[in-house]
């Protein structure tokens, strides 16, 4: 007597869920449960929990031989979200659930010992690739919110599989956008004192969308500025929501926020690895770059990070994703973030510093600087020198300050200037004469590279946006040579 | 007389000086446009057939002089002389063309747009009358009076034999400087600028060196504001960073990180390492 069934489900390969079949076979022989087709540990374990699962709420686990494949099988299958399907080939081949029951369902969702059905990393990923090939999804039921967040999908949540006794569960039809909810910034820039300049900077950086680096002694607030950075930025659009969240998703972190419109704002510590910080490992997880797409992110101390994780983030910062070669294929992350470094201008932190002398040797100095290296000081649009503030400011009560209501006002205002330019003008940058003449001169007599010319062009024509003018003026590029990259002495 | 034309006689009012200092000035000069754009520029000519290093090196001196305010003199002829004026045209600065016809006339016709957008701005001058039409002589005497109006003649590129001889020699005449762009002893269009230089002329390999054979500092090229000479004393007398500067002068962040980026750019004051503005 031999006995089959398909279940459809998915497995994650970078943030796409590709459709996997779950076929079972129950045949005439020693009590066998043997899983093929590439699985990993987490899917082999899959046997033990369906095993139990299925007895715990009453179903009956066969006693025969039961091989289950995992088709395509080339393809290397991780995560315990096989676990459901599984279970559900196992209970169709044994005619305990009708097959037809599943025709036109895609199932995807951990098993408990106790039946429960709980949700796994990619849930969103799943998601999509089920709307997409036009499959209903059974899963989870604590997925449903973060499900419904995807358009046209029917899902049917699970709480435990004892309900499939009873048929399959009713579904949810998604597509219904979240309410526009924007959490207040994480900074506000009203609470931080002084720092005018930065303050300009940071607006630039916001409507331009262009990496920036501060460099400062310790104490002089850079990390307060670059956190209310995330605030001054618009929340996230319609179709970015479900980009980031898919991410988040995927990397197993809770995409709520991102489908609420927050942007992310990601700030690794400087021990994190190459691997840690544009993705990979096994099984492959997006690193820090994809985790703050479409947001900030924030590297504190610059040059404490290995040099290896610095040098990583060249392409991507160019590219905007980040594509990983391993033996199986190559994995596209989308990285496409606001990047802020910050940094101290020497070891001891106080070389410029008003007050406090410095006692780095100008050696020191020269090799702490280095240690970030000239393609990434050359891939910074700007660089602020961020500085201690007269502890009287500090003291002195409430600062008036403007708050980022208004910045966000005037970041809006230059951004949906900017889609307007190149709506009417196209990505093309007009500069008046005297604003070339200033260009071409600066670039000659500081010898700049010239990738570091057009990023003098873009901020300029970034500062002229914030001033709704259609052509770039010379008050703007010379704001904009201010803001030229602080490099080694 | 049309909108525009201007005829002076020497020794009348209008009639550039130092046309007049020179040896065997024209009686009479015709022009059409402005007539006090004649003014002592440089003169930047070259061969006819020019290479693409020859029109390089025109596009180059020409665009910086017209940035630096100084007058680019040529003679439109198709070319170098060309690539010359409409380089300083393009960087917006002055340019004047003397032709070897009358001023109204569009010779050679590839110049045509180029001569009649300096009609408009700046000035055509010649010594042959209104619609006066070219001739083979009328070439060669032109070229005393490219190398009159000029205070200097830089040749950028010339073969051997080369009608840029007669102007490099009028100018010597004159006594007017001569410089001249070096280029490859293989390249044929070259030997003609490469002898200038045996024979004594000033070579110039950069703008910094064309600055200094003009007597003009390199790096304030760009006109100065006022404000900005208010703001280079602020900082002469104390370095300071942009915040700080913005509440010593008394103007709001943006205006200062803008005349601070202008300033530095043309060499006024310069970003000290520690991020404060002082003098260059």
């Amino acid at each position: 007597m031999t006995v089959q069934a398909t279940i459809a489900t998915a497995t994650v390969v970078g943030v796409e869920a590709v459709p996997v079949e779950v076929q079972a076979d129950v045949s005439a022989g020693l009590p066998v449960f043997g899983i093929v087709g590439l699985p990993d540990a987490a899917v082999q374990e899959a046997r033990d929990r369906v095993r139990a699962a299925l007895r715990a709420v009453g179903f009956e686990f066969p006693n025969a031989r039961v091989t289950v494949n995992l088709a395509p099988a080339p393809l290397r299958k991780h995560g315990t979200g096989f676990d459901l399907p599984i279970a559900l080939a196992v209970l169709c081949a044994t005619g305990q659930l009708g097959a037809q029951v599943f025709k036109g369902i895609a199932a995807v969702g951990e098993l408990g010992l106790d039946g429960s059905v709980r949700p796994v990393p990619g849930m969103l990923a799943h998601a999509l690739a089920a709307a997409r090939t036009g499959r209903e999804l059974l899963g989870p039921a604590a997925a449903t919110g973060v499900v419904s967040a995807v358009p046209r999908l029917t899902y049917r949540g699970l709480a435990s599989i004892a309900a499939l006794r009873a048929g399959l569960p009713g579904g949810v039809f998604g597509g219904d956008t979240p309410g526009e909810a924007c959490p207040g910034p994480l900074v506000d820039l009203g609470d931080i004192a002084g720092h005018a300049a930065a303050k300009r900077c940071l607006e630039v950086a916001a409507t331009g969308r262009h990496h920036l680096l501060l460099v400062g002694p310790p104490g002089s607030g850079k990390s307060l500025l670059a956190r209310a950075l995330a605030g001054l930025l618009p929340p996230l659009g319609e179709d970015e929501r479900l980009e980031t969240a898919l991410v988040h998703s995927v990397a197993g972190l809770d995409p709520e926020p991102c489908l609420r419109g927050v942007r992310p704002f990601r700030s690794p510590h400087h021990s994190c690895t190459v691997a840690g910080l544009v993705g990979g490992g096994t099984p492959p997880r997006p690193g820090e770059l994809s985790l703050a797409h479409n947001g900030v992110l924030f590297l504190d101390e610059l040059p404490e990070f290995r040099p290896g994780a610095l040098q990583a983030l060249r392409q991507p910062v160019e590219q905007g994703s980040v594509t990983l070669v391993r033996a199986h294929g190559a994995l596209h992350y989308p990285a496409h973030f606001a990047l802020i470094g910050a940094m101290n201008p020497c070891p001891c932190g106080f070389s410029g510093d008003r007050e406090k002398h410095c006692s780095c040797a100008p050696g020191t100095i020269a090799r702490y600087v280095s240690r970030v290296g000239g393609p990434m000081y050359d891939r910074m649009d700007m660089s602020i020198r961020v500085d201690r503030i007269d502890p009287g400011l500090l003291i002195g009560g409430r600062q008036v300050s403007d708050s980022s209501e208004g910045a966000r006002e005037r970041v809006a205002a230059g951004r949906a200037f900017a889609a307007f330019r190149r709506e009417r003008l196209g990505a093309v940058v007009v500069l008046e004469p005297a604003a070339r003449a200033l260009a071409e001169y600066a670039a000659r007599s500081a010898h700049l590279s010239g990738r570091a010319v057009v990023r003098l062009v873009n901020v300029a024509r970034t500062i002229a946006d914030m001033d709704e003018a259609p052509s770039v003026r010379e008050e703007h590029v010379g704001e904009a040579l201010g803001y030229r990259t602080w490099e080694a002495q | 007389m049309k909108s525009g034309q201007f005829v002076v006689r020497i020794g009348e009012e209008g009639y550039p000086a130092q046309l007049a200092e020179s040896p065997d000035p024209p009686e009479v000069l015709y022009g059409i446009g402005d007539p006090s754009a004649l003014t002592p520029g440089l003169a930047v000519i070259g061969a006819r057939r020019a290479t693409p290093y020859g029109l390089r090196c025109a596009r180059l001196f020409a665009g910086w002089a017209a940035r630096s305010g100084i007058p680019v003199i040529s003679g439109a002829a198709i070319g170098c002389d060309a690539e010359a004026q409409a380089a300083a045209l393009e960087a917006g600065g002055c340019t004047v063309a003397v032709l070897g016809c009358g001023p109204d006339v569009d010779y050679p016709r590839r110049s045509a747009e180029t001569l009649r957008t300096i009609r408009e701005r700046y000035a055509v001058v010649s010594e042959m009358p209104f619609c006066a039409q070219p001739t083979r002589w009328s070439f060669v005497r032109r070229n005393r009076i490219i190398a009159g109006l000029s205070r200097a003649v830089l040749v950028v590129e010339a073969g051997l034999p080369s009608g840029t001889f007669s102007t490099a020699d009028a100018a010597l005449d004159a006594g007017r400087d001569v410089l001249a762009v070096p280029g490859s002893i293989f390249s044929s269009e070259s030997r003609g600028a490469n002898r200038l230089i045996r024979q004594g002329a000033t070579s110039v390999t950069d703008v910094g060196e064309l600055a200094q054979a003009l007597g003009t500092e390199g790096r304030h090229v760009l006109a100065a504001s006022d404000a900005m000479d208010e703001s280079v004393r602020v900082l002469a007398a104390d370095p300071m960073r942009p915040d700080d500067f913005a509440r010593a002068v008394g103007i709001d962040i943006v205006s200062a990180a803008q005349t601070l980026g202008a300033m530095e750019a043309r060499g006024l004051v310069a970003r000290y390492p520690d991020g404060r503005y002082g003098l260059a």
